[in-house]
């Protein structure tokens, strides 16, 4: 996965000695400089035999005292390969030093657990490293996307549930949490991971196997990502960062999905106009909205307005697509700007790291604004000569989203219904036009005169009425105290104490829609014909107070030990406790004046009748909500990893967890989650001659992660219903029966790994294999009645996964102009294995049926359309049949089609980079194979309800012999569920999801001090990227985006152009 | 820090108790436990297919055919009775032992003050009378017949003491099946106040009397006298059905939440409509006929259809449903057969008289009996025509089928198909439902 730094460094040592006559010191001065002229700075050097250190300054100088006339020096410097060079103060001369490059000490790379870093050479479980530079190699706001694409076994889901963005090696829980685990730094990060600034990221560890995340317990069975953020070090020189970009991102394209075309929408209304569908609607007692075509045909019907007068405006909307005013005047380009700035460093006893960040983006959706500050502090104190480290830091973060633009798709008619396609959003000039929203325009229009609030809707007008904004301030705040009992053994204890709070403040003016359609449903016409508005007037404020307070306290001690060179022991044991409590409350103020931030009072008790709907009475909505959560975790944990002879590595984890969130007898039972790993550097033998393969490691591990599911109680829950007639008493209801026994998911996990590198890196990499088996998965089961219950839902269910990791990375060409090539690829196949509810009817993705993968496709077998009638036909017995109610009804996992896996069961990314001097560039194009998707196509159920549909609409057939060229069935002429359910579920519009596309490229150009004369800065790199650039294959045939076929849009093409300095 | 967290270390079990959600209602004071064991949609009901199957009734063929599966099947008393579909005579009884069984483990942890011991008494009791009479309706369908003699090896019910859903299920013998009934109810006797307000909870006098209905159905009959007389000497009301209005609709009083005097302790069946609302559920002809012309009981249990048809009216219920708890009239019935089967003739008509004086308009003439065979040929003429639609015909014919004496064989007619029931026949007993042998394994009957 790391992308390997080749550079080769010339060491220049040029060094002056002064005999110092008062003291026997010599004062050696020199500078260390990388080959191509620039300062290396913070390079270590040291006196061998000695306590002596410096570090070079911004300069690449260094000054050190030594009493010998003879000293060797050890020059190290993070990443390149130590030096040590022996000196002669007499001989007055300039040494050159060369580091050698040796393919096989790669720089150095280390993991982080959460709990400790090990080098990855020591490590015996599945760990990715996503190091500082692939960690900026994109630009964007948040830190999670930086991971796509160039991490193995990870994946980002567009298919599924939404909650789940993420998942490593697959999916092995059914109901409970799937995400992985995010921790920062040492714990696990509560809050909304968009908060993290990812100019404050180092580097970033995905843990993937049992012994990786084992010590993660109850929580590590999706993977662990650990993000380790940037501290400043001992003995280095101040150091200025800063980073700047500006992202650009296209005007999203509204016209992706296919859809109706007003003209055809239009004959469909004439159609059920025709034929009486809108009687209902015009009969309606609370004047149902119908849109102006309807009521231009009710106009001339009625005489209203001449029939050729209503044709002429009817054909005038035809022309007309709602989507053109939509990009108009809601999209825009997006620009995201932004700004971080840090500055690190430290003395010999002080370490601190100072950063500050500025996010600002302009949505595509007009009016829609993101921005984000984050300030960061982090001071680490050493004391009592090194033996004490206390260690403080804070970091606050104030996001703040504004969501004024619902989007094409957030603006309906009533209930839902898609606006339709013909509406104008602006005149001419651009001036908001009204369109037909709850009710008859014609009654919407009239209201004012009868002494009500303007009743009509413009959408365009909404966008300046809304105000709709969350505020996220969180601020967390971490200590840390370490001890060095004895040099190889110290305790450290942490804590960290995490507050969020999330304002979502949605204040619906007295302008807007919102408040004066709820007013005038409220308004009520008293007998001497005045009106009393139970609603007063002014603004509606929807307030939404989520909030989150964490306490995490750790007591570890670290053991570290080398005994006769040969023998390696490093152990951490630890106990851990967790509190993360969150209240929540939702209120609203009505007749909301925010000049004055005064509300007024309403009856929430009464009925009252509605303006719109005589005779009919509504409450007024009272929404007032509270929520308090609670979870707790007690845990200890250690872990122990021995190696002999850099050879073999032998690890162990375990770790036990206690939560309230699990049955008493759970929490009693006490049994671990465990691993074991192996390692062996087989290149460290004696025996291996092997020179052109310098690097080759073999791991083995096993154990078990764990996944917690809070949706069920380990409690007996009620629920009072009310009373009792006869008796009058309250009385409740079981809800949930007790579960004593409820308790994590378990995942077994076994993992084998080669890792290679070949001389001179030509060739490097991993191969992993991977077994996962889900046991005591949270389902639901068919259950003895005896017990009291008849399902139940707990530990009972069972899934398995295999999958491989592929990670290769080439050096094609390492010369003055190189080519390195990283190729990733990934093999996941996971399935039910345990599950004792059997789906009836055609499972849904999601649905779990055993033997195959949680999400998957199924379909009825298609047959074809009727050439006589194109009615779609599917198979009954074997036999050809429309009879769409019994296919349904009969239908299951077994006589139905199974497409395969909704999600994609290989993929992975294949990243060139080309780099000449100092222009680098580097382009990413990814794949995912294997999965179906549901195409969208028309459904009559909508289309028969004047709702229109997808564009299908037009190759649907019509005549006889269509049927050759289409597959899209006739429009029948009443509405027939069960027809349209059978063609959504058919095998026709199951389509291959394979694709590959052209990702990002990203290109970057360098100058370093000494390139130029006078130069203020150390380093500087200016850079593009060029994201979602499209794709380059796809298996399905036609516009939809396999990975986005139920998208408004696709994701749209971004261009950023940044520059980076460091002081 | 480490003093912040010391105050949470200190007190592990309470740290780890806390509810990870406020909004759920995890019951656990005793006003908590009270509102479960007052859902008397749960707990007070009893099962069906017994008055289904009792030969109490009969019906049309057109009537029959248009009905529910389980009606149809229960009247002709199929082998397969529930054509695969869960039953709440099987599901809604051990709904009742889990919510018993919630609130006794609930108790467990809680000590009561001088307070609240009153309360802790009558919901501890209450749980282990609503527990006891689960188990006891549950063995009149789902276990065979109780007989002395093979008590020991005959299967039970499974038997559910804790709440504990985990735990597996597992029938034992029929012994151990009667005799946690009757721990139960003992141990509830001596909880439970002579009187509650609502007679949806149970008290003293209702533990009493179902004991001597326990005792009763296992053949007991000096132990079933003995609790029936405990249970007059605390409460012995009888309605006098002179003062009832014969022509109403419902002629009894509504024993919610405690007008009728008779009722003890309040169940209703289970929903069946059919039963429920009857219009083509009609009482047994022979049986009709058995009351006599100033039997105020023809006229305040039956209306007439036509036709010489009848339907049952009389519930004790308060509202359509049929009454299957416990009433007095019953608690006299059985003392009366006890003291017949004792031999203790004067004793058995004291009591028959005493219930029937209520019974009969103008004078009523005391019954005599010439030996205590005959008194006890009365008593059970008197306690099929008293206790009708009482959920306790299947239970009698159960115990009394043991008895060459009293057997009979019940026959209907349907669809030109005539339908037998031999005493004795292993159709007395119930199939468990499917989705109970699938699911925990248990023994199925044989029938």
């Amino acid at each position: 996965m790391k992308k390997i730094i080749h550079l080769c460094f010339l060491l220049i040592c040029y060094c002056t000695a002064q005999a110092q006559n008062e003291k026997k010191d010599y004062k050696i001065t020199g500078w260390v400089r990388s080959m191509d002229g620039a300062p290396l700075i913070g390079a270590t050097v040291k006196v061998k035999g000695a306590t002596n250190l410096a570090i070079t300054n911004t300069e690449g100088q260094f000054s050190i005292f030594t009493p010998n006339e003879t000293v060797t020096f050890i020059v190290s410097f993070v990443g390149y390969k130590n030096k040590e060079l022996t000196y002669q103060i007499s001989a007055l001369q300039p040494i050159v030093i060369t580091l050698e490059n040796d393919a096989s000490e790669l720089k150095e790379v280390v993991v982080s657990t959460g709990y400790q870093t090990l080098p990855k050479e020591r490590a015996t479980g599945s760990f990715v490293q996503i190091d500082n530079e692939m960690v900026n190699r994109r630009v964007g706001t948040d830190i999670l996307s930086r991971l796509e694409d160039i991490t193995s076994g990870l994946i980002f889901n567009r298919a599924g549930p939404s909650g789940n963005p993420i998942s490593i090696r697959g999916q092995s829980t059914i109901y409970a949490n799937a995400n992985p685990l995010i921790v920062i730094d040492n714990f696990p990060y509560d809050g909304d991971i968009n908060n993290i600034n990812p100019n404050d990221v180092e580097s970033i560890t995905v843990l993937k196997d049992a012994s990786a995340a084992s010590i993660w317990g109850a929580r590590a069975g999706n993977g662990v990502i650990v993000i380790t953020t940037k501290q400043g070090g001992y003995n280095r020189p101040i150091q200025v960062s800063f980073n700047s970009n500006i992202t650009i991102g296209d005007k999203p394209n509204l016209f992706y999905q296919s859809q109706m075309s007003s003209a055809d929408f239009i004959s469909v209304e004439k159609m059920l106009f025709n034929k009486g569908f809108y009687q209902s609607a015009e009969a309606s007692p609370y004047h149902a909205p119908l849109t102006p075509v309807v009521d231009l045909l009710i106009a001339a019907r009625d005489g209203t307005i001449s029939t050729t007068n209503a044709d002429a405006q009817i054909n005038a909307l035809t022309q007309q697509d709602v989507r053109n005013d939509f990009t108009k005047y809601f999209y825009q380009k997006s620009t995201n700007q932004q700004y971080a700035l840090n500055i690190n460093g430290g003395s010999a006893n002080e370490k601190y790291y100072v950063s500050a960040g500025y996010d600002k983006n302009a949505d595509n959706l007009v009016a829609n604004w993101y921005s984000r500050l984050t300030l960061n502090a982090a001071n680490t104190y050493s004391m009592l000569k090194q033996k004490l480290q206390l260690s403080i830091g804070l970091n606050i973060i104030q996001s703040n989203t504004t969501t004024n633009n619902p989007g094409y798709n957030g603006i309906t008619m009533s209930d839902g219904v898609p606006l339709y396609p013909y509406a104008k959003l602006a005149d001419a000039s651009g001036n908001p036009l009204a369109v037909v929203k709850d009710y008859r325009y014609a009654y919407a229009q009239s209201a004012q005169q009868q002494g009500l609030l303007n009743w009509l809707y413009q959408p365009l007008a909404e966008l300046r009425n809304a105000d709709n904004t969350s505020k996220i301030s969180d601020y967390r705040i971490n200590t840390g105290i370490k001890y060095s009992i004895l040099p190889q053994l110290n305790a450290e204890l942490l804590y960290q104490y995490d507050h969020s709070v999330t304002n979502g403040r949605n204040l619906q003016n007295a302008d807007s829609y919102y408040a004066r359609n709820l007013i005038n449903q409220f308004t009520q016409v008293n007998t001497d014909g005045s009106l009393t508005r139970n609603i007063p007037l002014g603004g509606i404020l929807d307030l939404n107070n989520q909030s989150y307070t964490g306490q995490n306290f750790r007591g570890q001690l670290n053991y570290e030990q080398l005994f006769n060179t040969k023998h390696e022991i490093n152990a951490i044991a630890g106990y851990e406790v967790k509190d993360l409590h969150t209240i929540g409350y939702v209120n609203r103020l009505y007749g909301y004046d925010d000049d004055h931030a005064i509300s007024q009072p309403v009856n929430y008790i009464s009925n009252f009748n509605l303006y719109y709907y005589p005779g009919a009475t509504s409450q007024i909505p009272f929404r007032e909500t509270q929520s308090d959560l609670t979870d707790r975790y007690l845990s200890y944990y250690t872990n122990a990893a021995y190696t002999y002879d850099k050879r073999y590595t032998l690890s162990a984890s375990a770790r036990l967890d206690e939560s309230n969130l699990f049955g008493v007898k759970a929490n009693q039972k006490g049994v671990p989650l465990w691993s074991a790993g192996l390692a062996w550097n087989i290149n460290e033998e004696s025996f291996y001659k092997i020179k052109w393969l310098p690097y080759l490691k073999l791991r083995a591990t096993y154990g078990y992660n764990g996944n917690v599911y809070k949706n069920v109680s380990a409690y007996t829950t009620a629920s009072y219903i009310g009373i009792s007639s006869g008796t009058q008493l309250p009385y409740s209801q079981i809800k949930n029966p007790p579960n004593p026994q409820l308790r994590w998911e378990m995942f077994q996990v076994i993992n084998l790994g080669l890792d290679f590198n070949t001389k001179n890196s030509v060739i490097g990499g991993s191969i992993e294999y991977y077994h996962k088996k889900g046991i005591d998965l949270i389902g639901t089961t068919p259950y003895a009645p005896s017990t009291g219950i008849s399902n139940f839902t707990g530990n009972y269910a069972g899934t398995t996964g295999n999958g491989i990791d592929i990670t290769l990375n080439t050096r094609n060409i390492d010369k003055a102009f190189k080519w390195y090539t990283s190729f990733l690829f990934s093999y996941i196949q996971d399935k039910v294995t345990e599950y004792n509810i059997v789906p009836t009817g055609l499972p849904g993705t999601g649905v779990p049926v055993i033997g195959k993968p949680l999400y998957a496709i199924y379909s009825y077998k298609w047959a074809g359309l009727d050439p006589q009638t194109g009615d779609p036909q599917g198979y009954l017995n074997g036999q050809i049949s429309k009879d769409y109610t019994t296919i349904l009804s009969t239908a299951n996992a077994q006589n139905s089609i199974y497409n395969g896996s909704a999600r994609p069961t290989r993929f992975g990314a294949f990243r060139n980079t080309f780099s000449w001097k100092n222009i680098s560039v580097s382009a990413n194009i990814s794949y995912r194979f294997g999965y179906y998707f549901r195409k969208p196509s028309v459904n009559y159920i909508t289309v028969l309800s004047g709702q229109g549909g997808s564009g299908d609409y037009a190759l649907r057939w019509q005549k006889p012999g269509d049927e050759a060229f289409t597959q899209v069935p006739s429009m029948p002429t009443a509405i027939n569920s069960s027809r349209e359910y059978f063609y959504q579920g058919s095998e026709v519009l199951v389509v291959k999801g394979d694709n590959i596309r052209f990702q990002d490229i990203r290109l970057s150009y360098e100058l370093n001090k000494g390139m130029i004369h006078n130069f203020p800065f150390k380093h500087v790199q200016v850079y593009g990227y060029c994201n979602n650039l499209g794709i380059i294959w796809k298996a399905a045939k036609g516009t939809i985006d396999p990975d986005y076929s139920s998208a408004v849009y696709t994701p749209v093409r971004t261009i950023a152009a940044g520059i980076k300095a460091d002081f | 820090m480490i003093i912040l967290f010391s105050g949470l270390l200190s007190c592990k079990k309470d740290f780890l108790n806390k509810k990870p959600d406020n909004a759920l209602l995890v019951p656990s004071t005793l006003s908590d436990f009270q509102t479960l064991l007052d859902n008397r949609l749960i707990m007070n009901v009893a099962p069906f297919l017994n008055l289904l199957s009792s030969g109490d009734w009969f019906t049309t063929d057109a009537a029959l055919t248009s009905t529910t599966y389980y009606i149809q099947t229960s009247y002709i008393w199929a082998k397969d009775i529930y054509q695969g579909n869960t039953v709440s005579d099987w599901s809604v009884p051990y709904q009742q032992v889990l919510y018993s069984n919630i609130v006794l483990d609930g108790l467990s942890s809680i000590k009561p003050d001088s307070t609240t011991q009153a309360q802790y008494n009558l919901l501890k009791g209450s749980a282990l009378f609503y527990r006891a009479f689960a188990f006891y309706n549950l063995a009149q369908e789902f276990a065979a017949p109780y007989n002395p003699a093979t008590s020991g090896t005959d299967l039970g019910v499974p038997i559910r003491l804790t709440s504990d859903v985990t735990i597996k299920s597992e029938r034992g013998a029929l012994q151990k099946t009667y005799d946690q009934i009757i721990s139960d109810l003992t141990e509830a006797a001596n909880l439970l106040p002579t009187q509650t307000y609502y007679k949806t909870r149970p008290s003293k006098p209702a533990t009493l009397a179902l004991l001597a209905r326990v005792y009763q159905t296992m053949q007991q009959y000096d132990k079933a006298q003995s609790y029936a007389t405990s249970c007059l000497q605390l409460y012995n009301k009888l309605i006098d059905y002179n003062t009832l209005t014969l022509t109403a609709a419902k002629p009894l009083p509504n024993p919610l939440p405690n007008a009728n005097d008779e009722v003890l302790y309040y169940a209703q069946i289970i929903t069946v409509s059919y039963l429920g609302s009857p219009t083509t559920a009609y009482i047994d002809t022979t049986l009709y006929k058995s009351y006599k012309t100033n039997d105020l009981r023809k006229a305040a249990f039956f209306s007439s259809k036509g036709n010489n048809l009848y339907v049952f009216k009389g519930t004790y219920s308060g509202n359509a449903a049929v009454f299957t708890g416990v009433a007095t009239d019953e608690v006299y019935l059985i003392r009366a057969e006890c003291y017949a089967r004792q031999g203790n003739t004067s004793a058995a008509m004291t009591d028959l008289n005493t219930l029937l004086a209520k019974r009969y308009s103008g004078t009523y003439i005391a019954l005599t009996a010439s030996s205590s065979d005959d008194a006890l040929n009365q008593v059970l003429t008197e306690r099929r025509k008293e206790l009708v639609y009482r959920n306790l015909r299947w239970t009698d014919l159960r115990r009394l089928n043991q008895d060459t004496r009293f057997a009979v064989t019940l026959t209907h007619i349907a669809q030109g198909i005539t339908y037998t029931l031999q005493p004795n026949d292993k159709r007395y007993v119930f199939a468990i439902p499917d989705n109970e042998i699938l699911s925990s394994g248990i023994q199925q009957n044989e029938r």
